[in-house]
């Protein structure tokens, strides 16, 4: 495949993951000379050997994360699992991810004036509002207006919800008895067919992935680009950015291709969009004398605010069928806590549909097989319950992401260190969580009980605040068209420039940001 | 395989050897997958040769369960290039269980006609029974 740079780019994009895909397509569209750099490969072919790889040990991950080209440091107090927590490749982190969609709540972008934490986000609700709806067209977003906690919203989803589990309606007696109430959850996965990808199939392992194609990944907007006249070149890895004399624009983005070599993309507009790691990581890569502290991060906070969204989960097993693990997604959640004051941390709680083991990945891993095999599944599957929660951690400006000077990896480029913790005010609304989830499992008669709770939790994957949005350049790092304070035409694109993250899972907002900022950048080239 | 399924799959299974032939053996998307099955299966018999003075497939099945476990493979980790016991459990015991249990043949009998690995239709998490019928909503409407 021929990896040398495009002649002539307006636009020149790092990373085809959903922020980079969704830019690529709208500038490809509107006549821009497109090329798009991704660091992984393209995943072809029949999707049945990543369901396998999955379901099978022995067969290694997916989606091939976790070599030398992964290499990462973990310093702070909580061990961070980088490598599970993204995927390289054409389709990036969402090849992987669950498909979860719903917006921020207008608190989000104001916490600061609000409650008087966190920081607040130059733009408000209103201004992404028309985005999200357009995120959510672009998604094939299934859904229902049920929900009386989401933030005001002027159209239907473009797809109807799937309707409620049965899991779901065992939840709901318990929770109409306590005054909970239960909506329907937005997800990017085809309840009909949409945009010539199929409808849900039932697969079941939408996490890490969906052989049908009803689960929306980027793979599907660079596509597009590329019908648009994008070029997307895989397995080029950008390893700096170069500026011009007078320190005010990128020229060039160098990579590496799989063969050594070493290329030059020039563009007139670079746009980072490899995620809240990465994207830092090559800011950080590309210091010189005129920015010896990184590239756009004269307020030196890039890197700076890196925050996760923690897990909260309980559950336990009922005397009756449950139902669980047929599908991979979330039919129902209770966003009724979000807003509150105390802990001012959002929380959302979730009912899972994937509760307890699946009896074929337990004969995978059994010690026996025949008859006694089959006992021990009866005895495993079948009536286990659980909830889920995601709960917002805090900007904090000790969590960040940087570079490990001292390990390299396989090009000999320093790799990412992650530093993170978790505090005490989050641990108070895990905690919160973990009691809302208590009440409803106690109404249930929910028996052999277990909670991952403040000591257990976990990060869910969702890598934000690390290039901050905001009007100030001596504090964050992007305008609020997400163009980097420093550097006339270097935009960045992703969850990297939240400000908070709210509790909700980031991807729409990702997308409604993407489009924002294409719109910016396509006015920008005229 | 076939003779290897009759002791890895439950008494409860029907049909083992059409199950074997059509999914198990003809699943194998790719000729080196199916040639790894072949090569395992064909090193099993020769031990059972080697051990038992007999084909694999001609001992008793409560032999056949004996000579699976004397050579460690339950508790083996499936490795495709691994060592013997490893490729055993690996191409035999796992291809054998992963095609039965990720359908609804072996997953009814567990109690999921749709498991994980097989698209069985966005319907069947709705239903209280195997059988029954979608489960009624409860909660608000969802007409998006």
């Amino acid at each position: 495949m021929d990896r040398t740079p495009v002649d002539d780019a307006d636009v020149c994009i790092v990373g085809a993951g959903p922020a980079g895909g969704l830019v690529a397509h709208r500038l490809a569209e509107s006549g821009a000379t497109v090329v798009v750099l991704e660091a992984g490969p393209r995943f072809d072919g029949d999707r049945r050997e990543q369901l396998e790889q999955h379901i099978r040990p022995g067969l290694g991950g997916p989606w091939e994360m976790g070599g030398p080209r992964d290499a990462f440091s973990s310093s702070g107090e909580s061990f961070y699992p980088l490598n599970a927590a993204r995927v390289k490749g054409v389709g990036g982190s969402t090849l992987h991810w669950q498909g979860m969609v719903m917006r921020l709540h207008e608190r989000d972008f104001e916490l600061d004036s609000r409650h008087g934490v966190g920081a607040d986000w130059p733009i408000g609700y209103d201004d992404l509002q028309p985005y999200y709806a357009a995120a959510e067209r672009e998604f094939g977003v299934a859904g229902a207006a049920d929900n009386p906690y989401a933030p005001p919203r002027d159209e239907p989803y473009p797809l109807p919800a799937f309707r409620p589990s049965h899991s779901d309606s065992i939840f709901a007696e318990a929770c109409e008895r306590l005054g909970i109430d239960m909506h329907s959850v937005g997800n990017a996965r085809n309840s009909e067919p949409y945009d010539d990808r199929s409808p849900c199939v039932g697969y079941g392992t939408c996490k890490p992935v969906c052989p049908s194609g009803a689960k929306y990944t980027a793979e599907s907007h660079v596509e597009k680009a590329e019908a648009a006249g994008a070029r997307v070149i895989d397995r080029a890895r950008v390893r700096r950015l170069e500026h011009d004399e007078a320190g005010e624009r990128v020229v060039a983005a160098a990579y590496t291709t799989p063969d050594g070599e070493t290329h030059r993309q020039e563009a007139t507009q670079f746009v980072l969009a490899c995620g809240g790691v990465e994207n830092v990581r090559l800011l950080l890569l590309s210091d010189s004398d005129r920015y010896p502290d990184g590239l756009a991060n004269s307020s030196g906070v890039v890197g700076r605010y890196f925050m996760d969204h923690l897990f909260a989960g309980a559950g336990g097993r009922l005397d009756r069928p449950t139902r669980q693990n047929h599908v991979g997604f979330n039919t129902s959640e209770c966003h009724q806590f979000y807003d509150e004051a105390d802990p001012v941390n959002g929380l959302k709680l979730e009912f899972l549909n994937y509760a307890g083991p699946s009896p074929v990945i337990d004969a995978l891993h059994a010690d026996t097989w025949g008859d006694d095999l089959l006992d021990q599944l009866d005895e495993s599957y079948g009536t286990h319950v659980s909830m889920g929660a995601l709960v917002e951690q805090l900007p904090r400006e000790d969590n960040y992401v940087g570079l490990d000077r001292e390990t390299t990896d396989d090009l000999g480029d320093p790799v990412p260190e992650i530093h993170w913790s978790v505090d005490e005010q989050t641990e108070a609304a895990l905690s919160r969580a973990n009691e809302i989830q208590a009440r409803v499992l106690d109404e249930l008669g929910v028996e052999d009980r277990w909670t991952v709770g403040p000591d257990e939790t976990g990060p869910a994957y969702h890598h934000m605040g690390t290039t901050r949005m905001g009007d100030d350049p001596e504090s964050s790092v992007v305008d609020a068209e997400c163009r980097a304070h420093d550097l006339d035409n270097l935009w960045i694109s992703g969850s990297s420039v939240f400000p908070t993250g709210g509790a909700m899972n980031p991807t729409l907002t990702i997308a409604a940001l993407s489009l924002r900022l294409a719109e910016s950048l396509r006015a920008e080239l005229g | 395989m076939v003779a290897a399924g009759e002791v890895v799959y439950p008494s409860a299974a029907e049909g083992v050897s059409e199950f074997v032939e059509t999914y198990v053996v003809g699943r194998a998307r790719d000729d080196s997958r199916r040639a790894a099955m072949v090569d395992a299966a064909t090193e099993l018999d020769d031990v059972a040769r080697d051990w038992e003075g007999a084909a694999f497939a001609d001992l008793p099945a409560d032999d056949r369960d004996r000579l699976l476990r004397e050579l460690g493979v339950d508790a083996a980790d499936p490795v495709p290039d691994g060592t013997l016991s490893e490729r055993l459990r690996f191409h035999v015991v796992n291809e054998l269980l992963y095609a039965f249990y990720a359908s609804p043949t072996g997953g009814r009998l567990a109690g999921i006609e749709n498991p994980i690995g097989h698209p069985g239709g966005a319907e069947s998490y709705r239903r209280a029974t195997m059988d029954g019928p979608e489960t009624t909503d409860s909660g608000g409407e969802r007409d998006g």
